[in-house]
């Protein structure tokens, strides 16, 4: 099965047919491998070696030229005609006046523009080559933003980077933007795409039967870095043959082309034995470990010599790691753009490390299964909590052919290890990092997966794990493969370069509208409703500090009613209805007055659990999801501040409902704001992300009819003064967003902010295995911390047959239509 | 809120004849030319009825009129009618109907080629030594420079000011004011706006009819000719020629001569508005310009591409021609495939330009920029309109056009502004008794003069204008009810 | 005796009349001369200007400028 995908990923890769003429991208030499050259290799790895190790510098962790400054390249290249026609209507454009630039005479055939000052690549996404267009754009740039028409990207050094870590040479990046390009490409964007991939992608560090191997397809650069003496040192020497400092290998391929001299196999090292019980393993972890620290220091070293190395793994060369025999299932059916993830990672033949981006409901777990049943090796994954360690086993004996045996568990309940000599073992970030107060059994499971070699490691939801804990992750676990797997790579601490060095370039990067459009993710309809403050709210609102604030708009009556009315009106159509909350005071002044469910930390497991299964029942038969409860609307009463992150990944919460592919079905998403506060300028801050990946707020200033709904809560202002009282009266920490109620010894702390949880007064933790088995999405409860589940029993199949009599017309069309329907997302009319 | 009126101007010549006097359009029809051009700016139906009466000698019953339509026609019968009634063409007296003599005369006149025949012009005695070389077309883009040089003035594309005469007509009209006392140029209002979006024609007639109305006051702020020369133009001079110009040949130079002095000033305005071309300002010739000769031949003639023809690029009517080229995202970000620098300083009145290539500039729609436009009076709905009718092919594909959320935003923008509004007012409080309050209230709501008033807390505010009147009303009040009627103290 | 008091009307919507009265409430000297209803305020004309410049900041505050946001470095 994944024979089969990874050649059929080669073909595709490499060539790329353009209605203008024929591009095609060539993958690096060495990579092809077709007849090339031997390649020089260098084997570093010395015990005996002991240099002071600062693996905690970050910044050398970075390539140096993934940090040049676009600008300072770009500025320096400016060429000395301007670019601007100096007409009467430049001055209004500045230095972004281009029009001087003069226009290819076909170039209504090509889809894109360059801005030659700041890298912005602008595409024309209805050209009829702009599917292959955008294939290599996200190779090789940022997308900024995908709406309907014309897509951005952004070329950044970071970006470059990226492009040649998949296989793209300087030469055929600049060849392929050129026949796309409506103008010539300016001279400082070439010198821009040189200088930050000119010395990219010559040297790799390969891990093989337990040492590291540098890499290369240029002896010379091999000798160069020979010479340097932090090199030298770490470099570890086997026999008498390879005293010469450098022996050839055969180019890693598919088709073995056998290339003289043939290879001497290395003598095994000690530390390539493959460990067989806990006790070797724990010994020799620690001589891993100090390994992993000579490949850090070499790894900075090449960053420093303009050498930065891309880690491969040859994986179908490793005969020293035990195989893990693991396969899809028949059943399993990869959609075409999981296919595309796979194909950046495995190219080449090899598995390269990075990063791979898909919205949530997009399957990113079966990404990083078929990743894990390609390389066949013993894989680690690491998860952000306890619910997801046991989802990710479920989705492991779901999709594959593993056996029960061979999946361990590694959590605060839970400290299992696989028999044999390749597994599976699922943990969370927080099991692995931490390293203080570990029992004697957490110990001897950590030396158990610190002892061994990993052939892959698969890291989820990276973008909420700290750097540092990420860092001390990455350094301490030998892995031949990382990937990482999120739903943004919006982060709001700006860390996310940090982590891609870490684990390696973004591979891939997904297109939210383009598969929505396509069915794979919901159809979301999203609207931000403003409900007015009550004239006491808000004279309080102006009053009160920022702390209460916060209370006070998100306990507007007014947003009562409009949630109240939400509910109503969804309920009545069939939908399963989330509110969110960040705020658990208003969260359970929330539920209360309106009768739902709710959850959060406090909540007694029996109780969470019955919750959760009222709410995820179904009554189709055989249901094995293990996903969040299939809620198809999303309502959020408070927010965290201006979080684009938490924006995406609450909207994520609907983007994988069951009835996604029913025809005409939307989900919707609804943000409740107090109107003229704070919320308002958070809410659109909120949005920018998701507004960039094509999707559409609504600004809902009345909903209909809700002035004539009966029995509304708080519509008597003695309620809305006990309300404003009750508020005015609750503790400062009531107002304080409550940011993590879940955590405990498996999960992440605070996501985003420093609020403690410990503050809230009678807090207690609940048990992780409970919770496991409330089959909930442990992710909900990491970030959103307080939630109200809202049931809909019964209601869902009706509305399923009133969905099925509009076949026949287009999806999209179909929800558009639909969307029509709820009269609040009705054409605006003017009154 | 409703969205700020747009204030109308009249573009229409045909709404401007209809409000003339009887004995203006009398005068008016004393020219073949003029009732020519009247004569082609009807409705078809009207002109078949003046055609079919135009040599009918015999008493004619309405009543046989009617039978010539059809029952459903009855409404197009009726819109004939009213214009050729209120031109004052037809008339109905004890059932017949009677064509205004002078309108016969000189339209049978005009059809048959009688009578006087400057009418039509009279070309120079002799040749043009200076007459351009490939005159159709150096007229097209004279005609062009000069038209387009005051659009671009009106959307603040700082290139060359326009003549004095122009600002001068720009401001009186009302299609731009200054904003801040001491600007150096006046900047675009919403009638501005408005008029931007016209078809050419129809600019073309409005620049006319504004021209007029100032020529009709005593002083004449608006000439370009030097101040001891104006003279108060008759308006039936002017829209003669007017008239003249519209059945004039392109290509053809007219001698001045046989022009009256009004039509001869008149002229030197209409050059710098392009309408006609004179090398000099001496030269006793002039050659009128597409837009001069296509004033007559009704504005449909504009949406069908002749080669030459000139187009006003803004327009919002539906130009079959036009290709539609901006595409707004639902991001907010703004596309456009445009070079025109006219295109490109429109845009700027509203949206943040970020970028330029040749064939397309990029920008966004922002809170700021739409403020900006908003603030000069420009409406939601002027800026959405435009960007509708130039929507992208890529954009019409779908409906609506433009993505709702940006529409709505721009029209939330627009109401966001109007959250304070303040009115300058007297408040009348301490009525002693309800009877006095309710009858001062009363009289008050009859002067429509009450902005606000509120009967449980014996309250109401008036406008400045009306506090006098009130006031007034009070003292007559007190005097008749004598004092316990409750008098008024006032402070201000 | 009926009083006539001029100054100016001020009508808005209930919110933007909270952000008058709280400043109105903060200064040493009030210009409310009257609170007529909900939507409407007598206020000292000299004051207008002022308060229309506060409200304008004060819904420039809630008010998010899309920036060019960087794409992740």
């Amino acid at each position: 099965m994944s024979q089969k995908f990874l050649s059929k990923k080669r073909r595709g890769d490499e060539e790329y047919k353009g209605p203008v003429k024929k591009i095609s991208i060539k993958q690096s030499k060495n990579e092809r491998g077709r007849g090339s050259k031997s390649d020089g290799v260098v084997s570093s790895s010395s015990p005996a070696l002991n240099s002071d190790s600062n693996a905690g510098d970050d910044d050398a962790l970075i390539p140096k030229m993934a940090m040049l400054n676009a600008d300072a390249i770009i500025y320096a290249s400016q060429s000395e005609n301007s670019y601007s026609s100096n007409d009467p209507v430049s001055k209004l454009f500045g230095k972004q006046d281009f029009s001087n630039i003069l226009l290819k005479p076909d170039h209504e055939s090509r889809p894109l523009w360059i801005n030659p000052i700041n890298g912005t690549i602008t595409l024309e996404a209805f050209s009829p080559i702009a599917e292959q267009a955008q294939d290599f754009l996200i190779a090789i740039s940022e997308p900024i933003s995908r709406p309907a028409h014309i897509h951005e990207y952004k070329l950044t050094p970071y970006s470059l980077y990226a492009a040649v870590s998949v296989g793209l040479e300087t030469e055929d990046i600049i060849e392929v933007l050129n026949r796309l390009s409506k103008i010539q490409i300016p001279e400082s964007i070439i010198n821009l795409i040189r200088q930050c991939t000119i010395s990219y992608g010559k040297v790799k560090l390969v891990l093989k039967q337990n040492r590291y191997f540098v890499e290369s397809s240029y002896p010379d650069t091999l000798q160069k870095l020979l010479q340097d003496p932090i090199i030298a040192a770490a470099r570890l020497v086997n026999s008498e043959d390879e005293k010469a400092g450098i022996f050839k290998e055969k180019a890693p391929s598919l088709n073995g082309l056998v290339i003289v001299p043939p290879q001497k196999p290395p003598e095994k090292s000690a530390e390539g034995k493959p460990e067989t019980n806990t006790e070797e393993a724990s010994k020799d972890a620690k001589k891993d470990g100090s390994d992993l620290f000579h490949t850090v220091n070499v790894k900075k070293r090449c960053n420093e010599l303009d050498y930065p190395m891309m880690e491969e793994y040859d994986f179908r060369n490793d005969n020293n790691l035990a195989p893990l025999d693991i396969d899809l299932k028949p059943i399993t059916v990869i959609r075409p753009y999981q296919e595309k993830c796979l194909s950046k990672m495995f190219g080449n033949g090899r598995a390269r490390s990075g990063i791979i981006v898909l919205p949530c409901g997009a399957g990113k777990t079966l990404v990083g299964i078929t990743a894990a049943c390609t390389i066949k090796k013993s894989t680690l994954v690491l998860c952000t909590s306890g619910v997801s360690v046991m989802q990710w086993k479920q989705q492991f004996l779901q999709w594959s052919n593993i056996r029960d045996s061979q999946i361990a568990v590694f959590t605060s309940d839970q400290k299992e290890k696989f028999s044999g000599p390749s597994g599976i073992v699922i943990s969370t970030y927080s099991m692995v990092a931490n390293t203080r107060n570990r029992s004697h059994e957490a110990q001897r499971m950590m030396d158990f997966i610190k002892g061994r070699e990993w052939g892959f490691v698969l890291l989820d939801e990276v973008h909420v794990v700290p750097a540092n804990m990420f860092r001390r992750v990455v350094t301490t676990i030998a892995a031949h493969t990382k990937l990482g797997l999120t739903a943004t790579l919006v982060r709001e601490d700006d860390k996310i370069s940090d982590l891609n060095f870490l684990i390696g370039p973004k591979l891939y990067e997904a297109n939210w509208l383009d598969l929505a459009s396509k069915g794979h993710i919901a159809n979301v309809q999203c609207a931000e409703v403003w409900c007015p403050m009550t004239p006491e709210f808000y004279g309080e609102y102006l009053r009160a500090n920022s702390r209460k604030r916060t209370l006070l708009y998100v306990m507007n009556p007014k947003k009562f009613q409009a949630c109240q009315y939400l509910i109503r009106y969804h309920e009545e159509r069939g939908d399963k209805i989330i509110v969110f909350s960040d705020n658990v005071f208003a969260l359970r002044a929330y539920a209360i007055k309106l009768g739902c469910f709710f959850i959060y930390g406090k909540t007694q497991p029996q109780e969470r659990i019955r919750i959760l299964q009222n709410f995820q029942y179904n009554p189709k038969v055989g249901d094995t999801s293990i996903d969040l409860p299939e809620a198809t609307c999303l309502i959020q009463i408070s927010s965290h501040y201006g979080s684009r992150r938490q924006e995406a990944q609450r909207l994520g919460r609907i983007l994988r409902a069951k009835r996604r592919n029913d025809e005409g079905f939307n989900a919707f998403f609804y943000s409740l704001v107090s109107q003229d506060t704070q919320e308002m300028f958070y809410s659109t801050k909120r949005q920018q992300f998701l507004i960039d990946q094509g999707y559409a707020f609504k600004v809902i200033t009345k909903l209909d009819g809700m002035e004539k709904a009966p029995n509304l809560v708080y519509q008597k202002k003695e309620e809305q003064v006990r309300l404003l009282n009750e508020v005015l009266e609750a503790n400062e920490s009531d107002a304080a967003i409550d940011d993590d109620v879940e955590a405990n010894a498996d999960d992440l702390p605070g996501t985003t902010t420093s609020t403690n949880f410990e503050r809230i007064p009678g807090y207690t933790r609940s048990s992780a295995s409970l919770k496991s088995l409330s089959g909930a999405d442990g992710m909900s409860y990491l970030e959103s911390d307080g939630q109200t589940f809202r049931k809909a029993i019964g209601v869902g199949g009706g509305s399923l047959e009133h969905l099925k009599g509009n076949k026949g017309k287009g999806k999209k069309r179909q929800a558009e239509e639909k969307a029509q329907q709820n009269p609040f997302f009705k054409k605006y009319r003017k009154k | 809120m409703p969205a700020k009126e747009i204030v109308h101007f009249k573009t229409n010549i045909y709404e401007y004849l209809e409000a003339l006097p009887k004995a203006t359009q009398e005068r008016l029809y004393r020219e073949s030319a003029t009732c020519l051009a009247i004569f082609r700016l009807l409705p078809s139906l009207a002109k078949h009825f003046v055609n079919a009466l135009l040599f009918v000698e015999d008493p004619f019953l309405k009543k046989d009129l009617e039978q010539w339509i059809k029952p459903k026609g009855a409404s197009k019968f009726e819109e004939s009618w009213e214009k050729l009634s209120r031109l004052h063409i037809l008339a109905e007296k004890e059932g017949y109907i009677i064509m205004n003599k002078t309108f016969r005369e000189n339209y049978r006149n005009c059809l048959t080629g009688g009578g006087e025949h400057q009418s039509f012009g009279v070309p120079p005695s002799s040749k043009d030594k200076h007459r351009p070389e490939n005159t159709i077309e150096y007229l097209d883009s004279y005609a062009k420079k000069q038209w387009e040089s005051i659009l671009h003035y009106m959307v603040g594309t700082r290139t060359k000011r326009p003549g004095r005469g122009v600002v001068n007509l720009l401001t009186e009209s009302g299609l731009m004011a200054e904003r801040h006392e001491g600007d150096e140029d006046p900047q675009i209002t919403n009638k501005g706006f408005q008029f931007l979006l016209q078809d050419i024609n129809t600019q073309v007639w409005a620049f006319l009819l504004q021209y007029l109305e100032l020529a009709g006051k005593e002083k004449n702020p608006q000439s370009n000719y030097p101040s001891n020369k104006i003279l108060k133009m008759d308006l039936v001079e002017v829209l003669n020629f007017y008239f003249l110009l519209g059945s004039l040949e392109l290509g053809q130079d007219y001698s001045i001569d046989q022009l009256t002095p009004t039509q001869q000033q008149l002229i030197e305005d209409l050059a710098y508005y392009g309408l006609v071309y004179r090398r000099k300002k001496s030269s006793r010739r002039y050659y009128p310009t597409r837009l001069a000769t296509t004033l007559t031949s009704g504005t449909m003639s504009f949406t069908k591409q002749h080669p030459g023809n000139i187009i006003n690029p803004l327009a919002v009517k539906d130009m079959p021609t036009e290709q539609g080229f901006i595409i707004l995202e639902t991001n907010y970000k703004l596309y456009a495939y445009t070079n025109s620098q006219l295109q490109i300083s429109v845009l700027n009145l509203f949206c943040e330009l970020t970028g330029r290539y040749s064939n397309m500039v990029t920008g966004k729609l922002s809170r700021d920029s739409a403020r900006k436009a908003l603030m000069s009076g420009i409406t939601a709905n002027q800026i959405i309109s435009y960007l509708t009718s130039h929507a992208h092919p890529q954009m019409k594909q779908k409906s609506p056009v433009l993505p709702l959320t940006v529409i709505d935003q721009i029209r939330l923008w627009e109401m966001e502004r109007n959250r304070l509004q303040d009115t300058d007012a007297f408040l009348y409080t301490e009525f002693k008794s309800e009877r006095d309050f309710n009858s001062i209230l009363d009289h008050a709501y009859k002067l429509g003069i009450i902005i606000w008033a509120n009967k449980a807390k014996r309250m109401f505010a008036v406008t400045e204008d009306g506090h006098p009147q009130i006031r007034e009303f009070i003292k007559k009040r007190m005097k008749k009810n004598g004092p316990q009627a409750g008098g008024s103290s006032s402070k201000s | 005796m009926v009083k006539a008091v001029k100054g100016t009307i001020l009508k808005c919507d209930p919110a933007v009349k909270q952000v008058i009265l709280s400043m109105n409430n903060s200064e040493r000297e009030p210009f409310i001369i009257e609170d007529l209803d909900e939507t409407h305020l007598f206020v000292d004309t000299a004051h207008v200007e002022r308060i229309k410049r506060r409200v304008e900041q004060l819904l420039e505050e809630n008010t998010y400028k899309i920036e060019q946001l960087d794409p992740k470095q």
